[in-house]
């Protein structure tokens, strides 16, 4: 302590005066800290000084919480870029309530009246025409004519809709207000159903298409997980879970199951049974149990 | 102080991870500490925890601290930091005693007055104990920074942020007040 004050007292020359009395006398008059206080200090000091590897359970832990976070953002966000858009109104009495229309992007490639938005996204997605096609359509004769146009439905509720004068505008008005984010894709009105006699016109083009554009009506999220990632949903409704998926193009060529037979009879008659077999299929799953009815009807006098 | 140059290569070596050095540095330092502490925070109870605190801001900031400063000043301002902050949290902050201005400038002035003289022997420690507790806050700490921890005017007016002719100013009037309360105590 004196060796201090004469080297502050040397160094410090405008010492205002001496110091060392009357530190002798603070000194003398004074406590100092408890022998625990010391302790706990020291103790303090050493254990600032442990390795940052005695705390490896810090980064672990961040690590772990990121991958978690990245995993519930992708299972959350990453179902393949699908927006699903829930819309309560559209619920009904009838059997086609609830449904889930699902557009695939890359049919909008094909359709001469779609928006220039859609092109680009159709180009800058070349994985997703890819994929348009996982449920065989573009062999198919059927489903091409008119996949790919606004999100419309079958059965009965389709029926009902074309009462309306303009139906496939109210919906996609409908939906255009909903996805006010989403490229806007064209308005192309549906045709309304196709005639089975233009079965056959459509059949060449449709071999060489590559791009399906598909209106989906499914009332079950599995079904719709089922769905080919590259489909974009651009509707759905109160969800029903005995509504069956079906095929938009079905749907607009075929308003009527009776004409849908009717096409396919005429795709036997031709010999081209396995389409005929399909089309059957299709029939069925759009119109649970009308086949069997019109069968005992036929067999009926 | 050729001691400063040491505390300091003790701080480097305590923050690249030498715990012994942080041993010396504390010895070297403690009951000065304490004393400031003591003297500033006049509450025994309070003193512990002020110092406690003031140790642990020194364990925390070293790897902040830079030897381009005395460690001295930089340890005290901490200290005067943390009595701040006591005296923040106990509301006592602006105890101003009324003073004979004149008088104690008078006797600051007094360069033959010795402020021992009257103190000798006996009880001259505890009286400036009570003399140093009556100091208003900015004097008692500007003394305290000048004789405990041995920081110069100019240290003394960084740490306690005003110029340094205010620091030499409270210092002045600081063992003015001391020389008067200890010459009113002593034996005739």
């Amino acid at each position: 302590m004196r060796r201090r004050n004469e080297d502050m007292n040397e160094r410090d020359d405008e010492a205002p005066f001496p110091r060392e009395p009357w530190q002798r006398l603070l000194e003398d008059s004074s406590d100092a800290p408890a022998e625990t206080t010391d302790a706990r200090i020291r103790a303090r000091a050493r254990r600032d000084l442990a390795p940052r590897g005695h705390r490896w359970w810090l980064p672990v832990a961040l690590a772990a919480s990121f991958v978690l976070a990245v995993v519930i953002v992708r299972s959350e966000f990453g179902n393949g870029g699908r927006v699903h858009y829930v819309s309560s109104t559209e619920s009904g009495d009838d059997a086609m309530q609830g449904r889930v229309i699902e557009r695939n992007e890359g049919e909008q490639a094909r359709e001469p009246g779609r928006s220039p938005t859609a092109t680009e996204l159709s180009k800058e997605n070349p994985r997703e025409e890819a994929e348009s096609d996982v449920y065989g359509y573009a062999d198919s004769e059927l489903g091409q004519e008119d996949a790919g146009t606004t999100p419309r439905v079958g059965g009965p509720e389709r029926e009902r809709r074309s009462a309306s004068e303009a139906p496939e505008e109210r919906m996609e008005a409908e939906s255009s207000s909903m996805r006010k984010d989403t490229p806007s894709f064209a308005a192309e009105p549906a045709p309304a159903a196709a005639p089975a006699a233009a079965l056959q016109k459509v059949a060449p083009a449709a071999k060489g298409g590559k791009e399906l554009g598909q209106v989906t009506v499914t009332g079950s999220r599995a079904q719709e997980a089922q769905a080919p990632s590259s489909w974009t949903p651009t509707h759905v409704a109160a969800p029903v879970d005995n509504v069956q998926p079906r095929s938009a193009g079905d749907v607009a060529r075929n308003p009527t199951p009776e004409a849908w037979y009717a096409a396919i009879e005429k795709l036997r008659a031709d010999g081209r049974m396995q389409e005929a077999d399909r089309e059957l299929e299709k029939l069925k799953n759009a119109y649970p149990g009308w086949l069997e009815q019109h069968l005992k009807e036929q067999k009926k006098p | 102080m050729g001691g400063g140059d040491a505390d300091a290569q003790l701080m480097l070596r305590y923050a690249a991870g030498d715990a012994r050095a942080f041993d010396e540095l504390y010895a070297n330092h403690r009951s000065a500490v304490w004393r400031f502490i003591r003297r500033s925070v006049k509450d025994a109870a309070a003193t512990d925890d002020v110092f406690q605190e003031c140790w642990s801001r020194v364990i925390a900031y070293r790897e902040s601290y830079r030897p381009e400063a005395r460690f001295a000043t930089w340890l005290y301002r901490i200290a005067h930091n943390c009595c701040m902050d006591h005296w923040r949290k106990s509301g006592r902050r602006g105890q101003r005693e009324a003073a004979d201005d004149a008088a104690i400038a008078a006797a600051a002035d007094d360069a033959s007055a010795e402020p021992l003289a009257a103190v000798l022997e006996g009880e001259a420690g505890a009286r400036l104990a009570a003399a140093l507790e009556r100091l208003p806050e900015e004097q008692r700490a500007a003394f305290l920074l000048y004789v405990e921890g041995g920081l110069t005017v100019a240290e003394i007016a960084e740490t306690t942020r005003v110029n340094p002719e205010t620091a030499k100013s409270r210092l002045r009037y600081a063992v003015a007040r001391l020389k008067q309360a200890l010459a009113d105590a002593a034996p005739e």
